[in-house]
């Protein structure tokens, strides 16, 4: 797979159009819902996905080791969404539920309450909580992306997880 | 190890990422303090459901496909905005079935087709369709209001037409003749008419000499008698009041049965503000080619 994947991205930085679309084939749902878990707004996500593989596309020759692509656009990723957090600063997010009301499956109250308690994080903490959970990726990597040490990626995880427990315990208190 | 440590490791011990000798002194911990067993079902319970989540959150799969399509077209040019497109798409399709069927009822339901319910196209697409319907019954409603004018309008030209014709002057009064029954004579009508306002005249005056003169003996005696309502106003006082003004404001009817007369004259004499206007009822008789008042009546 990796393998495959490398091979992928070198035909990619040769301009080859078969891979861009195999890469986007493999990378646009996942980064899709990476970008709603960290900027809350379905619609945002759409942009932020596609400016991340213009972005990458447009710079791939500046990707020197092609083992880490899967980081690499990632990191695009997050840049991208703190770009929006910076031209949206006044803007809270509280339309995470709202804008993604149409999205989410009937009947999962569980999934909304998640959704809201996730919106509710602090950036630094989203970010991590959403790479790591929606994309399952290592604690490493996860370093390697934000360009953070591992302990703080742990520190905002655990951060993170112990107030979405409390946040989570509250919902279910008020129903 | 002890419950501080246990919570700095917890969450790769939920992913599995310990090694053994670390994941086997967490779970004898784990299995021993009764908080950190709650932390760990709680930690992992929400762990488990983030894991799922992206699976719950839906988008229909022809805007994420659209979503690649305009990826790799605009890989070297400007982004696409898939907000803008959506709004451009909605709005020309707006135009489209406005012009071909001039009501939007069907659109929303024809959109939501094609994006998800919820998603901010679709409500402003409704909110487009609410709008433009109250707009529409605002703008009958109008409509009606604007024929119904037109249609006094009308009314009031042919009234006025036929007000212009039946201004006449009797008696050095200007008068409106609002209805004359057919088959009186307009040579009589013109007497009657004529007598009915000298009448009033000398009412107006304390002129009983001139009224009696005009009336048959019966109306003669109830005048000389004070026992008619015309001699007083509203609240019982006697009406002689000389030199007060009074205007002719119309002949309101003048009809004929058999050999007596009606003529019913507007008046407005400005005394009581509440009861100026009034009418007074005129009853005539035709006794050898003779005009005489038989009864005069006050009406509101």
């Amino acid at each position: 797979m990796e393998v495959e994947e490398e091979i992928m991205v070198e035909a990619a930085k040769k301009g080859d159009k078969k891979a861009f679309e195999a890469i986007v084939k493999k990378y646009h749902n996942v980064l899709y819902y990476t970008a709603l878990g960290i900027v809350g707004s379905g619609w945002e996500a759409l942009d932020i996905c596609q400016e991340t593989f213009i972005k990458a596309f447009n710079s791939i020759n500046s990707l020197k080791d092609k083992s880490k692509f899967r980081s690499w656009i990632n990191r695009i990723l997050v840049n991208k969404c703190n770009d929006y957090f910076r031209k949206n600063k006044n803007e809270v997010c509280v339309d995470f539920i709202e804008e993604t009301g149409g999205f989410i499956e009937e009947g999962s109250e569980e999934s909304i309450d998640l959704l809201r308690a996730l919106s509710s994080l602090k950036e630094n903490s989203r970010v991590v909580l959403t790479l790591r959970y929606f994309q399952d990726l290592s604690l490493k990597e996860i370093a390697a992306i934000l360009d953070i040490p591992e302990g703080t990626v742990k520190s905002r995880l655990s951060n993170g997880l112990e107030e979405m427990r409390k946040l989570m315990k509250g919902y279910k208190n008020s129903g | 190890m002890n419950c501080n440590d246990v919570k700095g490791l917890m969450e790769e011990y939920i992913m599995g990422e310990l090694d053994v000798n670390t994941f086997n002194e967490l779970k004898k911990h784990i299995d021993g303090c009764s908080s950190c067993k709650t932390e760990y079902d709680e930690t992992k319970k929400l762990i488990g459901g983030l894991k799922k989540l992206k699976e719950s959150i839906k988008i229909k799969d022809d805007i994420l496909e659209l979503n690649k399509k305009n990826i790799l077209k605009n890989t070297k040019e400007k982004k696409f905005n898939m907000k803008r497109f959506f709004s451009g798409i909605a709005a020309g399709m707006f135009v489209i079935m406005f012009l071909f069927t001039g009501s939007i009822v069907a659109f929303p339901t024809f959109a939501s087709n094609y994006v998800p319910e919820g998603i901010p196209v679709i409500r402003q697409l409704k909110e487009i369709q609410n709008n433009y319907n109250e707009a529409k019954v605002e703008i009958e409603e109008i409509k009606r209001e604007n024929d119904y004018i037109k249609q006094q309008n009308e009314e009031m030209k042919l009234e006025n037409e036929e007000l212009k014709r039946t201004i006449k002057e009797i008696e050095g009064e200007n008068i409106t003749e609002y209805q004359t029954s057919e088959g009186i004579d307009p040579a009589d009508n013109q007497i009657i008419q004529g007598m009915v306002i000298r009448f009033v005249k000398a009412l107006y005056r304390g002129d009983i000499e001139t009224m009696k003169e005009m009336c048959n003996d019966e109306f003669k005696g109830k005048i000389a008698n004070e026992r008619t309502e015309i001699l007083f106003s509203n609240d019982g006082s006697y009406v002689y009041l000389n030199d007060t003004n009074v205007i002719f404001t119309q002949i309101t009817n003048v009809a004929k049965e058999g050999d007596v007369y009606y003529v019913f004259v507007r008046l407005n004499d400005g005394i009581y503000e509440d009861a100026a206007d009034y009418q007074l009822n005129f009853e005539l008789e035709k006794i050898n080619g003779e005009f005489l008042i038989s009864f005069v009546g006050k009406d509101a």
